[in-house]
């Protein structure tokens, strides 16, 4: 039997909406539960503003839930502080976001670095590391080029390589293709998932996509805060 | 370093949002207010070391006079100096009348300071003070004995080289009881003219030899003091103390910072009131840099999300930062030194400020830039600087990942 790498128990998420004299509270998540194992691919769906980035963000410790648990390889994250959070974000989980989030400032080599000097790792090793992930995407011509010399799929491959350079357990992916047009979004989408696969990397991704989760050994559909049956 | 990295290739980076207007006004407030803090406090300690050096050039460091006569003999008073403060170097008497002096007309009481030719090079520096003349005190026979007179002196009684003038000088007549006071006149010649730094010196001062100011005060033989010079001015007042234990309650001693102790605790006083008052520009800059930090805060929220979701921690995100306000508040320092010493370099260069002699004890806007000063003022700045960055590094250390993401 495979492992449990997430554990989500009950999560709700509240969010208290301030109008003009009162507080109005908007429930997106009502108490869901979720086990990810280990290696495995999944994809959540759902219609826009049902609350599935909320859910992510919250598996993956960017954002807390209004009640119920989360738990990593058997530990509580909502009990961490923000050194243990951050140590095991850096460690243990990867990320590639609709829109690239690629620094400005720094070249493609250096933005894929970045992870890697993050968790401290030697500067040449993480030179090293960087540049044997972008030569597997096809990016080697690319290695000095700043974000905005790139296009949105050389970006999002980019963050691809960013989100794996700590072999991370985990790789959450919010609509990564979103933001790109058809032919460009299958090439990243088979990308990242043959990366994953490859390497043995679970994967969570949230899409709109049927064609994308149609690659995933699990869908869950979320409505109106709960999970479709 | 990975935020000083991240802070420098967020600052310098060609398309960076935090290079602004904004960033630039803050830079410049910067700029200015370590620059005028550069200028007015080397300006003070410019004053300061004249008037030091005004004071030690004319007077020594340390003063040995007698209460109510004349010094012993010098045979007997120097080993005991010698022997109470060691670090005195050179001593020479001086004789100390006050007289007036009349020319042209005009009268004006003088102070006038006799030399012993022999010694008083060691002690004193008069001659890199003369502006006209030569500084020879030695008297030609059938010439009128010589003397030597400061510039504001000059002015007033509106004499030049080679004019004769006369020392008037009370004296108090035994045989002729029912006059009091004879007044006593001798006839001197002015050779020299000098610049003593200080307004007050230079309208009352007469220099002369020791033995032409005991003939005109018919005192013999007689010194009023010794006058002393160390190597270390800063050690007089320990010298002094030593000395007057030495020497007993009959002598007086008197170190040079105790002579103008006012004037020096005054100017001193007024360095550091404007340096406080001063430093609130830079404060009023440091506000600039924590806006532009605030608004950089915002700019970059998405940035702060994904460095915290690779697992930067909120520490690391608050120096990156502070580092950032502090690349800033260090250009501001550099530039200002810079142009603070360039102002300082063109007063010195130019006197285009005139400074009244007769309030301020000097006729020029002297100028010394002392590295501890400089040393302070860039310090202070950064500690304000730092300071100013800490409000926006701790918003940004405190935002939620999710807060940035939230944005797409």
């Amino acid at each position: 039997m495979s492992e449990v790498i997430i554990s989500a128990r009950k999560i709700r998420k509240v969010y208290s909406i301030k109008e003009k004299s009162s507080v109005r509270e908007l429930e997106v998540l009502k108490g869901l539960d979720l086990d990810i194992n280990r290696g495995e691919a999944i994809c959540i769906m759902g219609a826009s503003g049902t609350g599935k980035s909320t859910l992510l963000h919250i598996l993956s410790s960017l954002d807390k839930p209004t009640t119920g648990e989360v738990y990593f390889l058997g530990k509580n994250i909502s009990q961490m502080n923000e050194n243990e959070l951050s140590l095991l974000r850096n460690k243990s989980m990867g990320f590639v976001f609709q829109f690239h989030h690629l620094l400005n400032e720094f070249s493609a080599l250096e933005n894929v670095m970045m992870p890697a000097l993050v968790g401290k790792l030697d500067f040449m090793k993480a030179k090293q590391k960087a540049l044997t992930l972008l030569e597997e995407l096809g990016l080697k011509e690319r290695l000095q080029h700043r974000p905005s010399q790139l296009s949105g799929g050389e970006c999002q491959r980019v963050a691809i390589a960013r989100a794996i350079i700590q072999d991370p357990l985990v790789v959450f992916a919010d609509e990564p293709t979103g933001n790109l047009d058809r032919k460009t979004g299958d090439q990243v989408q088979r990308l990242l998932f043959d990366l994953c696969r490859r390497r043995g990397v679970t994967l969570v991704a949230v899409t709109h996509d049927q064609e994308f989760a149609r690659w995933f050994g699990k869908t869950k559909v979320i409505r109106d805060g709960m999970w479709q049956q | 370093m990975l935020e000083l990295w991240w802070a420098y290739r967020s600052f310098f980076n060609k398309s960076n949002q935090l290079i602004n207007p904004v960033t630039f006004l803050s830079l410049f407030g910067m700029v200015i207010g370590v620059a005028a803090l550069i200028i007015v406090m080397s300006v003070i300690s410019g004053f300061q070391t004249s008037l030091s050096k005004a004071v030690t050039d004319i007077s020594g460091h340390l003063l040995v006079i007698k209460r109510g006569e004349a010094i012993d003999k010098l045979e007997v008073l120097l080993p005991k100096i010698k022997k109470a403060a060691p670090s005195v170097t050179a001593a020479t008497p001086f004789v100390h009348v006050e007289a007036m002096i009349a020319a042209k007309g005009k009268i004006s009481g003088v102070v006038i300071q006799g030399l012993d030719l022999t010694s008083y090079d060691k002690v004193f520096n008069l001659q890199s003070r003369v502006i006209e003349g030569e500084f020879d005190l030695s008297n030609k026979a059938g010439d009128e004995e010589s003397i030597i007179i400061g510039k504001g002196l000059r002015d007033k009684l509106n004499v030049k080289l080679g004019d004769i003038v006369s020392l008037v000088l009370p004296k108090n007549s035994a045989q002729s009881k029912r006059l009091g006071f004879v007044p006593q006149v001798k006839k001197f010649k002015i050779v020299a003219v000098v610049d003593l730094g200080m307004y007050e010196y230079d309208s009352r001062y007469i220099i002369t030899s020791s033995v032409s100011a005991q003939n005109l005060a018919s005192i013999g033989p007689f010194f009023t003091g010794l006058r002393l010079t160390m190597q270390n001015p800063d050690l007089a007042p320990r010298a002094s103390f030593d000395l007057s234990a030495e020497l007993g309650y009959q002598y007086l001693v008197k170190d040079w910072v105790e002579s103008h102790y006012n004037l020096f605790q005054a100017i001193k006083l007024e360095k550091i009131v404007i340096f406080i008052v001063l430093l609130f520009i830079t404060i009023a800059a440091c506000f600039n840099i924590a806006s532009t930090l605030f608004i950089s805060v915002i700019r970059k929220t998405q940035d702060i999300a994904i460095m915290k979701a690779f697992g930067t921690n909120p520490i690391k995100i608050l120096k990156f930062f502070s580092f950032q306000g502090m690349i800033l508040g260090f250009l501001g320092c550099v530039l200002g030194i810079a142009f603070g010493l360039l102002g300082c370099l063109v007063l010195n260069k130019t006197n285009i400020f005139y400074v009244p002699p007769e309030i301020y004890h000097l006729s020029h806007l002297p100028v010394d830039i002392r590295w501890l000063d400089i040393m302070v003022i860039f310090l202070s700045c950064m500690i304000l600087c730092f300071l100013s960055t800490l409000a926006p590094a701790l918003k940004a250390s405190r935002l939620l990942p999710v807060q940035g993401l939230r944005h797409e």
